[in-house]
């Protein structure tokens, strides 16, 4: 059962920063506050999961960082407390949008900004009652200087029952959702464009995963962000989406003898708004690697060419 | 406004040329890859003198870029991590040189003497902090957040390149310290298993 959208049921208990920059850093301005936090019922869920979501306001000027924050920065995370057996799944971000300041890519978000996050219910089910849901949010947010900081929420979220018998304003929490929901990114298949067959190519120091776009709509496709790839480096000022093909610079933690990633997964914006998009790289293409550097009489790492593949969707 | 076809043709030419001089300009500032030769320098140190990196030839260096006005590195002195680890690598014989590229005009800048009192009670144990307020030898480098960490090996080539530790919130009591595990290694004779990671903390406050 769907249930409609609710509202942020209690105010943050603790909002500041546990960390500080420059003194006049860690406020926003004119005494308020540099971040403040609530969160919010998106949907109730039972029986299924619960969707809560994070509604952040930033003092003007002030970002918080996407998931793959760019060359700097921190994504923020949550610490939960749930009624035993429930788990939450990750803190998915709304599309970023990218700033270059001196050289330094930054891939952020600007105020205000709603995270959301489903919450799976225990094997037994929900409480036949209201339940708890307390998040503590760590974050960091920068202007031109950087704070990091926790701000711990909590809210009421209702059982199952009729939507009079549930705390809450019901008008609020819909135009939350209603405001941001479009925020986030879509299934490409709304967006006119698909992936071809990847290619991967190895120039010296990293892997250059080219993905092809095919589709009426690809020439409208203008930038890609990547999701974080374990084992890889991304190279944000080399992440360019042009010419009907995505470009992602990657370098591999374990050095040229690494394989490609198995997969690159990211946000791509087709006329502005965002798509999510992945793609695999066969196993096969990942059989051709560089040759791993030798080691020299004090471990010293060498560059070495490696071979051009193509790499099939799956 | 309309040009005559010779000189649309000139001014897209120049355009080109332009453009392939700044992507050549960019080409050749492109920061050295894992395995490249350091790129030299000279900075004064927090007392005014001149420490260039071919001074520590045949040694193993550890370049940590800084900031004591970023929360990141905040946490990592007041947690005494770094401390612990410039000792750990001086021990085995190490170069751990701090380097400060924060602009004289950001919030963030310190003059030499007052970093010299915010590091001593951090009690620090770099061998020296240097200035570089120009950001000359940060961005040759391509360091882009403080903390960033290169680990220079004793043919003066980079082995490694990224963040201190895999720890970015501070709760992992079973961290890795990418610069100690990359120093071991080459003290071992063997390759540096992990030579590139994703730094993390404030960007470098470059001019």
């Amino acid at each position: 059962m769907k249930t409609a959208p609710i509202l942020v049921l209690l105010p943050a208990l603790l909002a500041g920063p546990a960390e500080a920059g420059p003194p006049d850093a860690r406020r926003g301005g004119e005494g308020s506050p540099l971040l403040t936090a609530r969160l919010v019922v998106v949907e109730a869920g039972a029986p299924g999961p619960a969707k809560l979501g994070l509604y952040v306001e930033l003092a003007a000027g002030w970002h918080l960082y996407w998931v793959n924050p760019g060359d700097s920065g921190l994504a923020p995370s949550v610490r939960w407390a749930l009624p035993e057996g429930a788990a939450a799944g990750p803190l998915r971000h709304p599309v970023p949008r990218k700033a270059l300041r001196e050289g330094i890519v930054s891939l952020e978000h600007e105020n205000p900004v709603l995270f959301l996050c489903e919450i799976a219910p225990p094997a037994s089910g929900w409480p036949a009652g209201p339940w708890k849901a307390s998040a503590v949010l760590e974050w960091m947010a920068c202007r031109d200087s950087c704070v990091t900081g926790e701000t711990a929420v909590e809210a009421l979220v209702p059982g199952p029952g009729p939507p009079s018998a549930r705390p809450g304003s019901f008008a609020e929490g819909k135009a939350v959702y209603e405001r941001f929901g479009p925020l986030f990114p879509r299934p490409l298949a709304g967006s006119g464009v698909t992936a071809g067959p990847a290619r991967a190519e190895w120039d010296g120091s990293a892997w250059r995963v080219e993905v092809p776009l095919v589709g009426e709509r690809r020439a409208a496709a203008s930038d890609f962000f990547v999701h974080p790839l374990d084992g890889f480096v991304i190279d944000n000022a080399g992440v360019a989406c042009r010419d009907g093909k995505i470009v992602c610079p990657l370098v591999p933690s374990r050095g040229p003898g690494s394989p490609p990633p198995p997969a690159v997964a990211g946000v791509l914006i087709v006329d502005g708004i965002g798509y999510e998009l992945c793609a695999a790289v066969s196993k096969q293409a990942a059989l051709k690697s560089p040759a791993a550097r030798p080691a020299g009489p004090a471990g010293r790492s060498y560059s070495s060419p490696g071979p051009i593949f193509d790499a099939a969707w799956r | 406004m309309a040009f005559p076809r010779l000189t649309r043709t000139v001014l897209v030419s120049l355009a080109v040329l332009a453009a392939a001089g700044l992507a050549a300009a960019a080409a050749a500032q492109a920061p050295p890859a894992v395995g490249d030769p350091a790129p030299a320098f000279t900075l004064k140190c927090l007392s005014g003198n001149d420490h260039a990196l071919a001074d520590f030839k045949g040694k193993i260096v550890v370049l940590e870029w800084t900031n004591p006005g970023c929360p990141v590195v905040q946490r990592h002195y007041k947690d005494g991590l770094m401390q612990a680890a410039q000792k750990a690598a001086k021990e085995k014989g190490v170069v751990w040189l701090a380097v400060n590229s924060t602009n004289p005009g950001h919030a963030n800048y310190r003059e030499p003497a007052e970093l010299k009192t915010i590091y001593a009670d951090w009690h620090a144990a770099y061998a020296v902090q240097l200035m570089d307020a120009d950001g000359t030898a940060g961005r040759a480098y391509g360091a882009k957040t403080t903390p960033h960490i290169f680990v220079i090996d004793a043919q003066g080539r980079i082995a490694y390149n990224g963040a201190i530790d895999d720890d970015t919130g501070g709760r992992n009591a079973d961290q890795t310290n990418y610069a100690l595990a990359a120093v071991d290694a080459l003290l071992a004779g063997k390759p540096v298993a992990v030579s590139a990671t994703q730094p993390y903390g404030c960007s470098v406050k470059y001019k």
